[in-house]
């Protein structure tokens, strides 16, 4: 019967079968319809240029933020002075009452006040305890700890006035004065960002967030139009040989082959155009890259595979994709959600792609480090087997597999 | 009249018979929505993993390290004296970054001298690193005015000790409208506004790509404007529903920030839910087929955290970006609802917002009319 079926096949379908047949198909489709010209080769591109550009310069500074001068005194207006020479804010607006403040704030005019009470330069002269307060906006977190840190910076000078008042007068100089108000001085060292730039930090692994949906959803859809159809599959098949493994590698490769393009594409744009930092070799990254995008594609087809129906499918890959956002564990630390989540994270390839290129980003000779995601992330690759079996399966039963 | 009716029956109708449609609407929204605060409902991240790498090993430097351990941000996990076993303990990912305290620490301060300790920290997420560097800080600041008299004595100057009883002014900082001071209480009611935006642009999408190729039921009616608003009408009904579920039980249930007025809130959420119903069908010359829209949707769904300018402000965004904000109802919605739910303004604090979602409302509403008007000759006729 095999034999019967083979011989009907290489009289049908002559030179036009196998492996290069599917890969040729595959491209003919491709160029079908525009909509694939968007969804493959556009929206990646959009992706790219969405998380280049966003972050403007990638540094939060100059935010608007406002003082309450109660006091309205030299010295008040000197920490007015002071405010405005850190980078971090720019102080847009004195109020002589809390409540206009506040209300700035609702209005999101300003991020940001710091109330100077009335009697604060009497008090600091007559040696008396008095406080400032500064409110920070604290529903917009990165910006609201900006604030913060700017505020503080500002006024850590202030804190030591009323000592400063005393040295003066026994003639003690401000070296000194730094000295005995702060024995032990903190340097920060931010490893890997120095300058803590906000696209130097997101810009890499959310364009890979945004990648990875849109290959998970090109996958299925690809192979969900030719699962649901009777004839489509039929055809797939004859041009294959009936070989399951030439079909679904033969559907992978133009997609991988784009897709590989775009990353490298993408690399040599952040990294040798837009400086970001990378201890080792952008030809390293690419691989990665590349490996990325094939586990992708495993886990694409595998999910497929368990429930071949294309509208359900899609939308549970698009949650899935989606998901990857999180469990990249690139803003939220995976670490700090319940151990079930972060268990969770590990059957996301984003995740360990993350890892790994977090190593290959920042640190030379970090191969003893990553080896371990490297190999869970080229073990993705083998859900194509199973991927396989299971579709194989489903087509000796109709019932499941044709759900149109 | 009659017609929106007709059209708003005939959409019930299809939306219930369609097992996809439905299964993004109920499992897609619940799911969605309690997943999401289930994954961030640890909300704070706290004791961070650090180690100290103490050169000193007096006193004073173990008094240093354990105000540091005291803090709630970080838990010192590891003392040592080797700097390259600290750095080699970042490398493997288990501590988020070190402190250096040098030799001369106890020494330089009976000389009278400063001595400079160094944070290591990664910034391999922004909050390791905030966690360390406020958890330094603030023992620093402790440690400093314990110090003070010790410091003063170096001086060598008779009856000065007097310095150590002056005042410093007090510096306290308040952060407003989030008072767990949590990435959960932050980022998690603005997701749920966007959720109700993807989810409803999906189920549109997934209706409108399914009529246009199954050729479903729908009633026949002349004007384009009652099948914009009947359909509208029908989405805006369905999510009145999850808005509840949404931004007033979830809220409830996992203690996320809810200051709103509830009037307030529904006051906003009507040009909103219209907005994007309309906005949706704008977008009908996209939808080709019943899956399509996913595309551009789902991808959508992370750039849209950040057009809304909530997680990156938005006065820092190139103007391009800024007027996506202004054209996508989602963006300006989120922030009114953050400015009235988590922050207790009121509608005249979200008066820009509201604006501009009325003027979408409008513009959105006119341009669905002329597309559903253009496309009318090439639609499926369908059996009443």
């Amino acid at each position: 019967m095999r034999l019967n079926n083979e011989k009907y096949l290489m009289i049908n379908v002559k030179h036009h079968s196998g492996l290069f047949a599917i890969v040729k198909r595959e491209c003919k489709i491709l160029v079908s319809r525009p909509l694939y010209l968007f969804t493959v080769v556009i929206f990646p591109l959009f992706a790219l240029f969405f998380m280049t550009t966003i972050f403007g310069d990638g540094m939060i500074d100059s935010i608007p933020v406002g003082i309450v001068d109660e006091d309205e005194s030299e010295m008040s207006r000197n920490i007015g002075r002071l405010c405005s020479a850190v980078p971090e804010i720019s102080v847009i607006e004195r109020f002589s009452n809390t409540a206009e403040a506040r209300d700035a704030l609702l209005s999101k005019e300003i991020y940001g006040y710091l109330i100077i009470p009335s009697n604060f330069q009497d008090d600091v002269m007559a040696n008396r305890n008095t406080t400032l307060t500064l409110c920070y906006h604290y529903a917009f977190l990165s910006v609201g700890s900006e604030v913060m840190q700017g505020f503080l910076k500002a006024l850590r000078i202030i804190a030591v006035t009323p000592l400063k008042e005393t040295t003066d007068f026994l003639g003690i100089n401000n070296e000194t004065l730094e000295t005995l108000a702060s024995p032990i001085s903190i340097l920060s060292h931010p490893l890997y960002n120095p300058s803590l730039n906000y696209s130097a930090y997101l810009t890499f692994p959310y364009f890979w967030v945004l990648f990875q949906i849109l290959i998970l959803l090109n996958i299925a859809y690809s192979f969900g139009n030719d699962f649901n159809d009777k004839d489509k599959i039929r055809e797939c098949l004859k041009i294959s040989n009936n070989n399951f493994i030439n079909l679904i590698l033969g559907k992978l490769f133009p997609y991988v082959i784009i897709f590989s393009i775009i990353a490298i594409f993408a690399n040599i744009l952040m990294f040798n155009f837009m400086d970001f930092n990378l201890s080792s070799n952008v030809f390293m990254l690419i691989i990665i890259c590349i490996l990325f995008i094939m586990a992708t594609c495993s886990v694409s087809i595998f999910l497929f595979s368990i429930y071949p129906n294309l509208p359900i499918i899609i939308s549970f890959i698009s949650m899935f994709g989606s998901l990857g956002a999180t469990f990249a564990g690139v803003t939220f630390p995976v670490n700090a959600m319940y151990p079930i989540f972060e268990k969770l994270s590990f059957l996301f390839p984003i995740r360990h792609f993350v890892v790994i290129t977090d190593y290959l980003r920042y640190e030379s000779h970090a191969f003893n480090f990553y080896w371990k995601s490297l190999i869970i992330l080229i073990s993705f690759n083998l859900l194509i087997i199973i991927a396989t079996l299971l579709l194989k399966l489903r087509m000796k039963n109709h019932k499941h597999l044709i759900t149109y | 009249m009659n017609d929106i009716i007709k059209i708003i029956c005939s959409e019930f109708k299809a939306i219930g018979t369609n097992i996809p449609i439905l299964i993004v609407l109920i499992l897609g929204n619940v799911g969605y929505g309690f997943l999401y605060n289930l994954m961030y409902n640890t909300n704070v991240y706290r004791e961070a993993p650090i180690a100290v790498v103490d050169m000193s090993q007096s006193d004073v430097s173990r008094h240093f390290i354990d105000y540091i351990d005291a803090t709630q941000q970080v838990d010192v996990v590891m003392k040592t004296q080797d700097f390259h076993h600290a750095k080699q303990k970042l490398k493997e990912r288990e501590i988020i970054g070190f402190l250096y305290i040098p030799s001369d620490l106890r020494n330089n301060i009976m000389r009278g001298e400063q001595t400079e300790c160094t944070i290591y920290g990664s910034t391999l997420s922004f909050l390791d690193y905030l966690n360390i560097s406020e958890a330094v800080n603030f023992a620093s600041l402790k440690i400093n005015s314990e110090l003070l008299p010790e410091m003063i004595k170096s001086l060598n100057m008779i009856d000065v000790l007097f310095l150590a009883n002056d005042k410093a002014v007090n510096i306290v900082s308040e952060p407003l409208y989030n008072s767990t001071e949590g990435y959960g209480t932050y980022l998690i009611p603005p997701v749920m506004v966007i959720i109700i935006f993807q989810t409803m642009m999906i189920t549109m999408a997934m209706r409108i790509g399914g009529e246009t190729v199954n050729k479903t039921t729908r009633p026949i009616v002349n004007k384009s404007y009652k099948i914009v608003l009947g359909k509208a009408i029908t989405n805006v009904m369905i999510y009145i529903v999850f808005s509840v579920f949404f931004l007033g039980l979830l809220p409830l249930i996992f203690h996320l920030p809810h200051l709103g007025n509830f009037w307030d809130i529904a006051i906003m959420m009507i040009p909103y839910l219209f907005a994007s119903a309309f906005f949706c069908m704008c977008l009908k010359p996209f939808f080709t087929d019943a899956d399509m829209p996913l595309f551009l949707i789902v991808f959508m769904s992370v750039p849209l955290v950040f057009l809304t300018g909530i997680s990156y402000p938005l006065e820092l965004m190139p103007w391009h970006w800024k007027i996506f904000h202004y054209l996508i109802p989602v963006a300006p919605a989120t922030m009114a609802f953050v400015k009235i739910d988590c922050m207790g303004g009121d509608l005249s604090n979200a008066s820009p917002e509201m604006i501009t979602l009325w003027i979408q409302c409008v513009v959105y509403f006119v341009i669905a009319t002329l597309i559903w008007r253009h496309k009318k000759v090439n639609e499926p006729i369908a059996k009443s």
